[in-house]
């Protein structure tokens, strides 16, 4: 339990003040000074368009982690709550799993673009785009986890006694199944933190010049022989994250 | 338990090594090299398709009409040997070359190259690039074995320019009829120094040499020693990556390849770096004259005198690409000089603009606006030649000079022209490149459809069309100055820089040229050493 | 059997019908593209009309079915070649990079889990450090990487199979991280404490009392990363020029390329509802609980 409320401290520490202590505009360009190297003025160096590397880092960090995290918040809820309905009530079960199965074939491209060009630019079409494929894929696998929980002995008593499904979704399902969802959070985070990044290599983008992790990341690789500087930063900082999350996850290591 | 997992690790271990061993690099025909072209295309029948990938290709396998000299520029022979104009500029005739045979062996003749101009200009075929090159040509006549007339229905004096580019190429006509129109793109017969051999969509195309080749335009020259018989085209379509495909040997050239890593390359003595100025538009942005408030001279102006295009070209093009000041590039035949300066950048001049179109921080917020309006520029941004930098790069100058920008990415064509369908922009970035400046004409006719700037002017109209009637040269390049002159004084136009095509080989090869337009090599000499 | 046949068409419907309409909610077509510039706006409409691009949408979605019935999957707008060609040729390639990169995640990433569960010291931190790295890079990182740094490597027609395991490795670490969690749950289970206490030596019980229920969550996850990889791994295919199913997706979705679109979601719905189905019946024989 500490160990989840110092991640949550950290990532709004680092959403509300981080940007606080950028000592650039993030998003000043300066053509004499591209791909600067590190030194006293630029902690962390330049990037491709003369920009500096320490704010955009932190602005960055808001936006990325705030995206991220939101992402993974809201397909969490709906994955998990859709999958045990499915797990407990068999009628939806016939109805939604069809359903589900054809979203899956559903190419998040073609659904990131219709986001793109539907709602424009901005903070929650990126999080829709990013929430949207994974909803079906949490959802089935919740399903999965959830099919040998509820053929237990335990439930099968609960059952007996006239229990109702909730209430055997609630106090018998759900504290066996929160291991398996809180492994699962962690692999979620870490598609979602690069999924957006993704998303600009293909073109599909949010807004250009924003500083955000991912963007960082995917736009570095061009530079990456010639100003390594640009992709370590983002990118320590994205596997430091990606960590953390891991080891609050995973609590008996 | 651990024991099974430690051998099961172990395995691993050992088949990791295993792979850790460095091969060769596989070369199995020393005269065979791998040229990296770098954008998927949809097709690449010349006389269908536009892409210049095909052009890149085909180049080797088809012998055009005419052909432009990569040195001198001049319209030279190729499979017509002589050509004439009548005084009325209607009818040019042409002589072709005898003893040219296709490469499946059938004859080449005026038979066959009027049945190439009936496919370009059948409606059945759609051709997106040939047909519009030809203008307007409305019949052809053949006069003998190897004389043929093309009559036009008004003088259009790019003609000759037309029938020396790889889209009007003359292909065998059985091999037409063979095939039909979709598959023939699979089997292409030319007469040129290169057979087609295989096309593998989005994998590769092959070509062989052609040993009957003898035909060739004065500028080819002789064979050279450890000339390259095969050629494999393959797609590299990551920018990140071209240079390394060039580096560990996997393709000897390489087109397109990023700024920054052109200028490492230039250091290394194993690379050549060829920096090919291609003829054309720049990279440029239209602007928008129907919508508010680009409509003002003095906003477009403005954005003119505010970007810092020298530093544009610094940063984004590593110096590159020189700093394009009018509609045409510089090694564009008739470029006019004059436009060269105009708008040079100079943030007070910009400011003083627009404070004499009225605009003023009126309620210091550090962007201008005038009657209550924002200043405020839409610029629709594609995501190709690197425009998402420029496009942050002239936000941020814009900054300085009170100019809000407000950048609208678009991720493909289609989208692109659906927001010219609106009209919702005040900047958007589009330009084509061709050697003969009546390129011009779609963009900025009055009534063409595809003027995007909304600009309409019974001078330029009268200019550009007297251009492509007029042979006499003199006279061309004087009106093509007007027409620039014009462009410019209405601040029709941002452009960024001159398009310069970064190439690159290993320097193991030589021979490698390319023609005047730019896109194209000539691969008819390259030779490559071996080892 | 004769439900799931059911349900699996209803699924492939919705598939191609969400498909339909969410293509159509993208203004412009493939079409215009084409023509642009060449001042002749009748070709771009002629060419329209040919392809049954005027017609009412419901008009195009009903003869998109009754083609599909005959298993014409219709022509491409951008390339005029049919659809089912251009599929054919890209498949094998998705296939044998997808392939080979499940397998090389399953061997990684059970590899791993077990590593992690069932023995201690540096083994075991190896297989953590695997999965959490694993999961903190991206793989199209991890491919530019190599590329850019092991180049030569991968030009060897010998060592294709390295993009594979480029992928393998950064899909293992997703079934490292469920797996080894699973093992860990099961090992604190009531039944193996029991197993213990008969006297069962450690590898008997964890071969044959922990593995099999460990592996039910992981079975799914397993499937849903396969299927996502045949249409997911574009940046990986764009990296390696392995030109498949993904990059051909991306192109066409960019170009609004519909019945290349469509066409790929047929077959993906196709493969997601065997994927999942093999899972269910996978699941099933693994876990006795399930059965009854």
């Amino acid at each position: 339990m500490r160990r989840i409320l110092l991640l949550f401290l950290i990532f709004a520490a680092a959403i509300l003040i981080a940007p606080l202590f950028a000592p650039f505009d993030p998003m000043r360009t300066d053509t004499n000074n591209a791909l600067h190297s590190p030194d006293l003025t630029h902690v962390l160096g330049t990037d491709h368009l003369g920009r500096d590397v320490l704010s955009r880092v932190l602005y960055g960090g808001q936006r990325t982690l705030f995206v991220t995290v939101s992402a993974t918040t809201g397909t969490l809820l709906a994955g998990i709550l859709t999958g045990m309905i499915l797990g407990a009530w068999p009628l939806a079960q016939r109805i939604l799993t069809p359903i589900l199965t054809a979203c899956l074939a559903l190419p998040p491209l073609l659904l990131a673009l219709v986001l793109l060009t539907v709602s424009g630019r901005g903070i929650a079409p990126l999080i829709m785009a990013l929430t949207l494929p994974q909803i079906p894929v949490v959802a089935r696998a919740m399903q999965s986890a959830i099919r040998p929980l509820s053929a237990a002995d335990y439930v099968m008593a609960a059952n007996s006694v006239g229990a109702t499904r909730s209430h055997v979704l609630w106090w018998h399902i759900w504290p066996n199944l929160v291991p398996f969802v809180q492994r699962y959070t962690g692999v979620l985070f870490s598609q979602m933190l690069f999924q957006a990044g993704a998303l600009s290599l293909l073109e599909l983008g949010g807004e250009p010049g924003v500083p955000d992790w991912g963007v960082m990341l995917a736009d570095g690789r061009g530079a990456f022989l010639y100003a390594p500087w640009t992709v370590l930063a983002p990118g320590l900082l994205m596997v430091a994250c990606v960590v953390g999350v891991n080891w609050v996850v995973n609590r008996d290591d | 338990m651990a024991r099974h997992l430690r051998s099961f690790f172990a395995l691993t271990l050992v088949f990791c090594l295993l792979a850790a061993c460095q091969p060769a690099s596989p070369t199995a025909n020393p005269h065979k090299i791998v040229y990296g072209l770098t954008l998927s295309v949809s097709g690449i029948d010349p006389h269908v398709n536009s892409n210049s990938e095909l052009g890149i290709v085909l180049r080797q396998v088809y012998d055009t009409l005419l052909y432009r000299d990569p040195v001198t520029k001049e319209i030279v022979a190729g499979l017509a040997q002589d050509w004439s104009i009548s005084d009325d500029g209607l009818t040019y005739t042409f002589n072709l070359r005898e003893g040219v045979t296709f490469h499946d062996g059938t004859l080449l003749d005026a038979e066959a190259v009027a049945a190439n101009i009936q496919r370009i200009t059948d409606p059945a075929t759609a051709s997106q690039k040939a047909r519009q090159l030809l203008g307007p040509i409305a019949s052809y006549e053949i006069i003998d074995a190897y004389t043929i007339n093309l009559i036009l229905s008004e003088p259009y004096t790019p003609l000759l320019d037309a029938l020396s580019q790889v889209y009007l190429a003359i292909g065998s006509p059985k091999a037409f009829e063979e095939h039909g129109l979709l598959r023939y793109q699979f089997h292409q017969v030319g007469t040129g120094p290169f057979i087609f051999s295989e096309y593998l969509p989005d994998e590769k195309i092959i070509l062989k040499r052609n040993p009957a080749y003898t035909w060739g335009p004065s500028f080819y020259g002789a064979l050279p020693e450890n000339a390259v018989d095969e050629i494999e085209f393959r797609f590299f379509r990551d920018p990140a990556t071209r240079a390394a495909a060039l580096r560990n040997g996997e393709a000897q050239v390489m087109g397109e390849i990023l700024p920054t890593d052109a200028r490492a390359l230039t250091n290394d003595p194993a690379f050549k770096v060829i920096p090919v100025p291609i003829p054309g538009q720049p990279l440029q942005f239209y602007m928008n004259l129907k919508k508010a408030p680009t409509d003002n001279l003095a906003v477009r102006q403005a954005i003119l005198y505010g970007s810092n295009r020298a530093g544009i070209g610094d940063v984004v093009y590593q110096g590159f690409s020189p700093v394009a000041w009018g509609p045409l590039s510089a090694i564009t035949p008739f470029y006019n000089p004059n436009v060269n300066n105009l708008y040079a950048y100079n943030e007070e001049q910009a400011r003083a603009v627009l404070a004499l179109g009225g605009y003023s921080d009126s309620d210091n917020d550090g962007f201008m606006d005038k009657d209550g309006e924002a200043l405020e520029i839409i610029i629709i941004q594609p995501p190709w030649g690197l425009l998402p930098q420029v496009a942050q790069l002239l936000q941020d100058q814009w900054r300085s000079i009170g100019i809000r920008a407000v950048i609208e990415p678009v991720p493909n064509f289609p989208t692109l022209l659906e927001k010219v369908k609106s009209g919702e922009y005040n900047l958007i970035a589009f330009d084509t490149s061709g050697l003969d400046p009546s390129i011009l004409n779609t963009r900025y006719l009055g009534a063409s459809l595809d003027n995007w700037t909304g600009y309409s002017g019974s001078d330029l109209d009268r200019l550009l069309v007297e251009a492509t009637r007029t042979q006499d040269e003199a006279q061309r390049r004087e009106t093509y100055a007007q027409i620039q002159a014009i462009i410019m004084q209405e601040a029709l136009i941002l452009p960024i820089r001159d398009y310069v095509n970064l190439n690159a080989h290993t320097a193991r090869l030589t021979g490698l040229q390319y023609d005047p337009y730019g896109w194209f090599p000539l691969l008819y000499g390259v030779a490559i050493a071996d080892q | 059997m004769f439900r799931r046949l059911i349900t699996s068409l209803g699924t492939l419907w919705l598939a191609v019908t969400l498909t339909f309409v969410l293509l159509r909610l993208v203004p412009g077509d493939a079409i215009a593209a084409q023509f642009e510039g060449s001042s002749n706006p009748q070709a771009a409409q002629l060419k329209r009309v040919a392809l049954g691009l005027d017609q009412p949408p419901l008009v195009q979605y009903a003869s998109y079915w009754v083609g599909l019935v005959r298993g014409d999957l219709g022509v491409s707008l951008a390339t005029g070649l049919p659809v089912t060609e251009m599929l054919a040729q890209r498949w094998p390639g998705t296939l044998a990079l997808t392939g080979g990169g499940m397998l090389f995640a399953i061997v990684f990433g059970l590899g791993a889990g077990m590593a992690r569960a069932w023995t201690h010291g540096i083994i075991a931190r190896l297989a953590a450090f695997y999965s959490t790295l694993a999961l903190s890079i991206p793989a199209y990182w991890t491919a530019t990487l190599a590329l850019l740094l092991l180049g030569r490597w991968f030009a060897h027609p010998a060592y294709s199979f390295l993009p594979s395991a480029i992928i393998g490795v950064h899909s293992g670490g997703v079934i490292a991280q469920i797996f080894g969690g699973a093992l860990r749950d099961v090992a604190s289970a009531d039944y193996i404490r029991v197993a213990r206490a008969k006297g069962l030596s450690d590898s008997a019980i964890l071969w044959r009392h922990a593995l099999r229920p460990a592996l039910v969550p992981v079975i799914m996850v397993i499937a849903l990363q396969a299927g996502y990889l045949m249409s997911g791994a574009i940046l990986t295919e764009m990296i390696f020029q392995r030109y498949g199913v993904g990059l051909l997706l991306r192109d066409s979705v960019l170009a609004q390329d519909y019945p290349v679109v469509q066409g790929i979601v047929v077959i993906l719905a196709g493969v997601y509802v065997l994927l999942t189905f093999a899972a269910e019946i996978a699941v099933w024989w693994l876990d006795p609980r399930v059965r009854s």
